[in-house]
Order: structure tokens, then sequence, then C-alpha cells
């Protein structure tokens, strides 16, 4: 398989008073096509800069990312607005959907910025909420479903356009613990039926346990990628060394 | 597109109590446009009509010498055989009379004193016949059947610098249209108050038979024509204009428009006051919804740092912003002129009386009329002033850096 | 010393040679004088013909029987065919004109026009000395001729101009020219004595030109005629409306 995202060598520094913060310091990464994977780490690790930048929300001060054949770093803001209109959906932790559109509005969102017509639309929003089955509370605004299902929504925005990377930073962190293994299970149902790469960042073991890869940061570095035999009940696998917690 | 209209209408009712303000704003500045707008509109129209009314009429008819070079005997630009042109005049459709003049001036004296006069000769049938009011404070008017004694109406002024009251007698003294000295004894038969003071210290008004007598000429001034309605002045006037082209004498045609220069100035000024009000409005608006636009956007930084992450243009946001802001001005005009339709018609219905304004003598009732051009006027400057004070947050709104919009609370 | 000397001889001679040569010629005596051209008897009848010229072009002519009696009291009958019943009448500082079929006179002023370039005043008050106070100015040469300038300031405001320049023969104090001045200062009319004549034992003005000097292009021409001494009762000067002779 080919890889779709190559992050070579890459650093990101913030200026802080008169000295700078490093919040990601020389990292690599290989992500190939149609992957599962989840970034590890405590707070502060560098998860949420190295998303950003694999999302092209954010620039590297340093090093660069190549994203399905395409240096990401060197593009101009109205390509990476493109970029990000196709090849890119987003996850978030706090959900970030739109309170006054109603789920499936919501849901068809990334359709309308591609300028898809409006028949086409309303099947693919179909498609999308009956994929993370969501089809009874379509026409529900945010303020009247779970979070939960608020979330569900957001995934079923994110690859309605059929994107070629799914970016998802802490998606559980705002759920309670059987909505979030119940998240993760659905974006890696997604992923094998849809063949949708997922990145997501996350510090809860137990969904560790349920992905196939970890990438582990720490203080910017990545500092293990270990693959996992995702089987239930087993957690063997190759771990590097240094395993912080 | 559309969906992006429906969410910037569901926008503005996001916040209830902070639309409900602006609304309020806005609409009471356009209800108080209207209101203004229709009352001034009121105030004008009567002294239009007053204007006419007063003797100015619709139309009238000069030689085109008249307006080219002055007088240097009188009548020397008046118009030969009137009684012609008057007749071509009268033919036409929605022409309800024409009325000869003479302007001329002259000494008066009461035997111990003179002064100047001002004169105007009339006839005084056509006169009442067009509707025409003399104003008198007292006595009568000129009566229309020859008499042996000259009549004459003073202005009240002058009646009290000559000393005299009805029924007494004056002597005119005027210099004839070939430069000889005449005079004429005139009774006193009324006395006339325009309101304007200096006109009234001078003013003098005869027949017509008695001035061409006095001035020894065939010849009027000019010719006034009434019509039935204002509205038929200028289709009145497209008529009349190659009617007087075969004449002997060139004419000119004037509208009374170009004739009412107090009118004119009158209606400029409370066109200025409307204006500096619309103004007033425009920047009110302007100014408070700035710090409200900027509370919204604000509240929405995570919002649009999710959308701009989404892959949606800059300008789109901006263009949403600035469509929320018209929306708004649009609801908020609409019930403005709801609102100030409704107080009008309240206020019509209610019987008001205010202190008379220019050009009327007595006061009338408070009217508001409808004026549909103030109402697309207003609306459309709230509209304006919403979108404009929209422009400076939207373009910040779409400036913002995503990673801390996404960031922000 | 001798510098001392010298310069009280040059003061000397400079305080004489400001001294007049001879004493000052009594000015408003020389104006009684100049007068009696213009009046010649007490009482008497003159008939005056006026032209007026406009640009050089005989334009008009009038004519007019002036009854005169003292030096207040005038009566000007006009003898136009087209002005015959009118009349004027001065008596002090008043002056009224009367009009055919009215039964009030207008009162008028002496500046008013009565013709062309002839003010009511030229032809109705023509007393100078009575209306003037004369200030001799100096003694200067009129069309070759020796002149007496005088400077007469009018005495009361009903006279027909403010100031008058007056150049009168030295040899018999006849007006030769004068200069007519509004209270304003502004030069409003000239005037020529052009021509004289012996008439019943007087030496009489017998032609007159008054020039406009605002309206440079016209002047008019008064001719004197048929100057004779008449008792007149007062009942001619009568300022009521009764028909008269």
């Amino acid at each position: 398989m080919s890889d779709l995202v190559t992050v070579e060598a890459v650093s990101r520094s913030f200026p802080l008073d008169h000295s700078e913060v490093r919040a990601l310091d020389n990292a690599s990464l290989r992500v190939a096509t149609g992957e599962f994977l989840a970034i590890a780490g405590p707070s502060g690790s560098g998860k949420t800069t190295l998303l950003n930048l694999i999302g092209c929300l954010d620039r590297p001060t340093a090093g660069r990312i190549v994203l399905d054949g395409e240096d990401t770093t060197r593009l101009t803001p109205t390509k990476t607005t493109a970029l990000r209109r196709q090849k890119l959906g987003f996850v978030f932790q706090s959900f970030n959907l739109i309170p006054v559109f109603t789920a499936a509005e919501n849901v068809e969102y990334p359709l309308l910025v591609q300028g898809v017509a409006a028949r086409e639309r309303r099947e693919r929003v179909a498609e999308a909420l009956e994929s993370v089955g969501l089809s009874p509370r379509a026409q529900h605004r945010p303020d009247l479903l779970s979070g939960g299902e608020r979330q569900r929504v957001a995934v079923a925005r994110a690859i309605v356009h059929r994107p070629a990377l799914v970016l998802a930073d802490e998606p559980t962190a705002n759920l309670d613990s059987r909505n979030a293994t119940q998240l993760i299970d659905l974006m890696h149902g997604l992923n094998r039926s849809l063949g949708v790469t997922f990145i997501f960042s996350t510090h809860d073991q137990r969904l560790l346990d349920r992905t196939p890869r970890t990438v582990r940061l720490c203080d910017g570095r990545v500092v293990a990628d270990s693959e996992n035999d995702t089987t239930e009940g087993a957690s063997h696998g190759q771990i590097s060394a240094a395993r912080l917690s | 597109m559309g969906k992006f209209l429906l969410l910037a209408f569901r926008n503005v009712f996001r916040n209830r109590r902070r639309t409900a303000m602006t609304l309020l704003m806005v609409g009471g500045g356009v209800a108080g446009l209207i209101l203004a707008g229709g009352y001034f509109a009121f105030i004008i129209h009567g002294l239009r009509e007053s204007t006419i009314r007063n003797g100015l009429g619709h139309l009238q008819i000069f030689t085109a010498e008249h307006f080219s070079r002055d007088e240097v005997r009188v009548l020397d630009t008046g118009i030969d055989d009137w009684q012609h042109v008057a007749t071509i005049a009268g033919s036409l459709p929605h022409v309800r009379g024409v009325a000869p003049r003479i302007e001329f001036y002259g000494m008066v004296s009461n035997g111990q004193k003179s002064s100047i006069f001002m004169g105007s000769a009339v006839d005084p049938n056509a006169e009442k016949s067009l509707g025409f009011d003399s104003n008198l404070a007292a006595g009568r008017d000129l009566s229309g059947k020859p008499g042996k004694e000259v009549e004459a109406l003073v202005g009240s002024g002058l009646a009290k610098s000559m000393n005299v009251k009805v029924g007494d007698g004056l002597t005119l003294m005027a210099v004839t249209s070939d430069g000889a000295l005449n005079g004429v004894d005139v009774e006193i038969a009324g006395i006339v108050n325009s309101g304007i003071a200096e006109m009234d210290a001078r003013y003098l008004r005869i027949t017509l038979a008695s001035a061409q007598r006095l001035l020894q000429s065939d010849r009027v001034t000019n010719l006034v024509v009434g019509l039935d309605s204002t509205a038929n002045t200028d289709a009145v006037y497209s008529a009349l204009t190659p009617r007087l082209g075969g004449l002997p004498q060139a004419m000119t045609l004037k509208k009374w428009i170009d004739l009412a220069t107090y009118y004119k100035q009158v209606r400029m000024l409370f066109n200025g006051i409307f204006l500096f009000m619309g103004l007033i409005v425009f920047f009110m608006v302007l100014m408070s919804s700035v710090n409200t636009l900027l509370m919204t956007i604000f509240e929405r930084t995570r919002e649009v740092g999710t959308m701009l992450a989404m892959g949606t243009p800059r300008k789109w946001i901006v263009m949403l912003f600035m469509c929320e802001a018209a929306l708004l001005g649009l609801l908020g005009a609409a019930l403005g002129v709801i609102f100030g339709n409704l107080a009008g018609a309240l206020l019509n219905a209610s019987g008001l009386h205010l202190p008379p304004p220019p050009g009327y003598t007595a006061s009338i009732s408070f009217r508001i009329l409808y004026e549909p051009g103030v109402m697309i006027g207003s609306a459309l400057l709230v509209v304006v002033s919403l979108v404009l004070a929209s422009i400076p947050p939207a373009i910040r709104a779409s400036r913002l850096q995503i990673v801390e919009a996404l960031a922000h609370v | 010393m001798s510098k001392l000397f010298s310069a009280i001889a040059l003061l000397a001679l400079c305080l004489a040679s400001a001294l007049p040569c001879a004493a000052d010629p009594d000015a408003n005596a020389l104006l009684r004088q100049s007068d009696a051209f213009r009046n010649g008897w007490p009482a008497f009848v003159v008939h005056v013909r006026i032209t007026d010229y406009a640009s050089g072009k005989s334009d008009e002519e009038h004519l007019y029987e002036v009854s005169q009696k003292g030096s207040n009291k005038t009566y000007v009958q006009f003898m136009s065919p087209r002005e015959k019943g009118e009349h004027l009448l001065m008596l002090g500082d008043d002056m009224w004109i009367y009009l055919p079929d009215t039964s009030r006179p207008i009162r008028i002023t002496p500046l008013e026009r009565l013709t062309g370039d002839a003010a009511n005043g030229d032809v109705a008050r023509t007393n100078y000395a009575a209306d003037y106070k004369a200030v001799y100015l100096r003694t200067e040469k009129q069309n070759g001729v020796e002149c007496y300038l005088l400077d007469l300031t009018a005495k009361r405001k009903g006279s027909t101009y403010q100031r008058i320049l007056y150049w009168l023969r030295v040899e018999d104090a006849r007006p030769l020219r004068a200069e007519f001045y509004l209270t304003s200062g502004k030069r409003i009319k000239s005037a020529t004595f052009d021509d004289y004549e012996m008439r019943n034992g007087k030496m009489l003005l017998h032609r007159l030109t008054l020039y406009d000097e605002i309206r440079r292009n016209s002047h008019s021409v008064l001719e004197y005629s048929s100057a004779t001494p008449r008792t007149l009762p007062d009942k001619i000067f009568y300022q009521g409306r009764e028909d008269r002779f």
C-alpha cells in the first residue's frame, strides 16, 4: 500500500516570552492508505499539534509533510483550503456542530462547501447518517441530541464527502466510557467499509488496546510506533522500549 | 447558496434578546423617519397648494423678452393681443381659466405724503373663477363691474403709512408706456394682508381696465393659467408650448414650480432637515450595531474556526455575516414600516391640531401623508447601515487563525 | 550767526509767500451776484425749453412756464401738449406735482427727475444764495476765462444738491460752470452755462447744459426765453387743489 501521509522531521515551535516552546520536535511518521491508527501521549506531548499539521490547519517551522503525493508545506492558503475541502474530514473533541442546523444539515455542510447539487447531497447525507445509525434523528438539532449522538453526527459529517483522511483530536474526551468505545468501534468500522484512513488522538489506554497501531509522543517526540494485535483480549505485540503512561 | 441564506436567517434568531433590541432600535428609527417624512410631506403639500391658490396659478405665460431684458418703459415687454393668447390657453383640456395681470409701480399720495407702490392690476372676475384668494383684512374685493370710481386694494402696511381706511381716497401717479406722467384718483375698497410685511408696505391692486387707462397701454405683463389639478401641470405645459409657437411675439411658458421661490426654499429646508434626521438614524444604527455584531461574532469564534477547518472559503464567512446583518436590517425595517404606518393612521384619526405650518394662517389638523418613497428610502438606509457595520467584524472573523479559533472557549 | 539770520530770512520769505496777496473775495456776496443772472427780478415769469439728448441725438423736448416769486415760491406749468394740465409747485423746502383729473397732489423732491437730466430743482430752485453757503477756493482759468471757484454747501437737507462747485467769471460773477455732488460725495451732474442774452434790461442766462455724470452719454439743454418781471399774487402758489385761474 502506498503512503498517504509522510511526516518528515517536522518541528513546530511557538514563541513564548523571550524563548520558545517546541510543541513538536523532529517528528517523523508514515501512514499508509486505509490505516487506522491512534496518536497517544500525555497532555502537552504534541498530539494536537501533530494532527493540526497533518490536517493543514497549521504550518511546521521545520520539515515537511506529504499528503496524498502533495507537499502541503508548500501550498498556498487557497490550495490548502481546497485540499481540506476535498481530502480531509475532521472530528473535534467538543463536537463543533452548528447549533442552528439539524443533524442532517450539519452532515450536509462539507457537500455544500464543495458545491454538490441538492439531490446528490440529500442522498449522500442519508447514507452517511445511516452508516452511523442516526437516521431517525436526522431532523433534530444538536441541543436535542446526547453527547454520543452528537459525536456520531460529527463522524458522519467527516466522511460524507469521502475524504482520503479523517483526523479526530481526542474525539472521546467528552464521552462516557461506553460511548467512547462505541465511537472508536464505529470509526474503525467505517475505516474498513469505506477505506477511509483514520488518525485519532487519545490518552485512554482501553481505546489504544482496540487500535491496530499506536504512535506514542512524549515532549513533542515520537517515542514509540507499534503495531498491535487488536483481537479482543489480546494486547501483545511489539512494544517499543520507553512506554510512558 | 440557499442553505447559507437559511443559515444566516436562523443565526439572526440565535440570541433572541439581542436581536429583539436591535430590531427595536432599527424599527424605531424607520418608524420615526416615516412619521417625520409623512408630516413634512403634508406641510409641503399644503404650502404648494396654498402658493398656487394665492395667485401663482399653475402656469404663467410671458413674452420671451420679459426675461431677456429689463423694461425700459412699462409694459414694453408685455403681451400684445392678450385676449387671443388667453383663448388659446383656455381652449386646452384641464384648464380652468386664464387671468391677465399687469405688474407696474408708481407713486401714491394722500395729499400730504407720497410713497412708492408696487401695483398689480387684475381682472377680478377671472381671479375669482380661478379661486384665487385676496387675503382681505378689511373691506371687500375689487368688483368686476365697470364703474366711475377707480377702486383699489392696498396692503395693510401701505394703508397705515398713508393713513387711510376703507372708503378713503388716494392719488396714483405712474409713468405711462410712452414715458409721460399720468395720474388717477382711487377709492380704497379693501385692505389686504399677505403676511409678508415688506409686501404689504407697498402693495396696491386695481382693475386691469384702470391700469390700462393709467398706463396708456393695451398690453398685459403676463397671463396666469389655472388648472383643475396640480398633477396636470406637466401635461398642459407640453400641450400649450407648441400652441404658443406661432404667435407674433415669442412667448415663454413657466410652470408654477419655476416661479415659486419661497416654496422651493421651504421645501429645500425641510428636505435638508429630513436628510439630517436620516443621517442621525443611519449613524445611530451603525454605531450601536457594530458592538452587537462584534459580540455575536466573538461568540461564534469556534464555529467559524470549524467552518474554516472544513474548507469554507474565507469570503463566504464575510458574506454570511453581512447577510445576517442585511436580514436583521430588513426585518427591522419591515417592523418599522408597519409600526410607522400604524402610528400614522392613529395620529391622523386622533384629530390632533398643530400650529400653522408656513403658508397657512389657521391651524390645521395634524396629518401624516402616506409616502412610499420615504418608506423605501428609510428601509434601505438602515439595511445599508447594518451591512456597513457588519463589514469590519465580518472581515475580522474571516481572518481568524484556524488553530486559535478552534481552541477558543 | 549769519546762518541763523539766513534761516530767519528764509522763514520770513516762506511766511510772506503763504499770505494772500490781496484779501479773498467775499464768496457769499459773489454768489448773490451770480444768482442775478438766473433770477432777474424779485417776481418774474420765464419760459424754459428743455431738450433731452441721448448718445448725442435729440430725444425729447419739453416746454415749461416758470413763475417765481422771491427765493422760495415757484410755480411751474407744463406747456408741452402731452403734459398739458400738469404743474409743479415749490414752497420753501416742499415740492408737489399736480396731475390733471386727480384730486390730490403728489409730493416729490427737488432731486427727482423733471425730464432728461434736469431735476425738478434745476428748474424750480435756482436761488443758490438762499440755499447754499459759499466758500472761496481759488481763482483759475475755465476755458481760457479767469474764474472764481466757489465751494457751495447746502444749508438745509432739502436743497437739491448737497454740494456744488461753482465757477464764476471774475469780471461779473457770471456762472460759467458747475459740478453737483450728492451727500455721499459722488458727483452726479455737471453744467455749463453756455449763453447769456440781454432781456428787458438784464443780462440773463439763455442756455444751460446739464450733463449726467453717471450715465455718461446723456445731457439736457435748457433754453430760457421771454423772461419778464410780473406781479405774482400769492394765491398762485396755493398748495391746495382748488381750480386755478
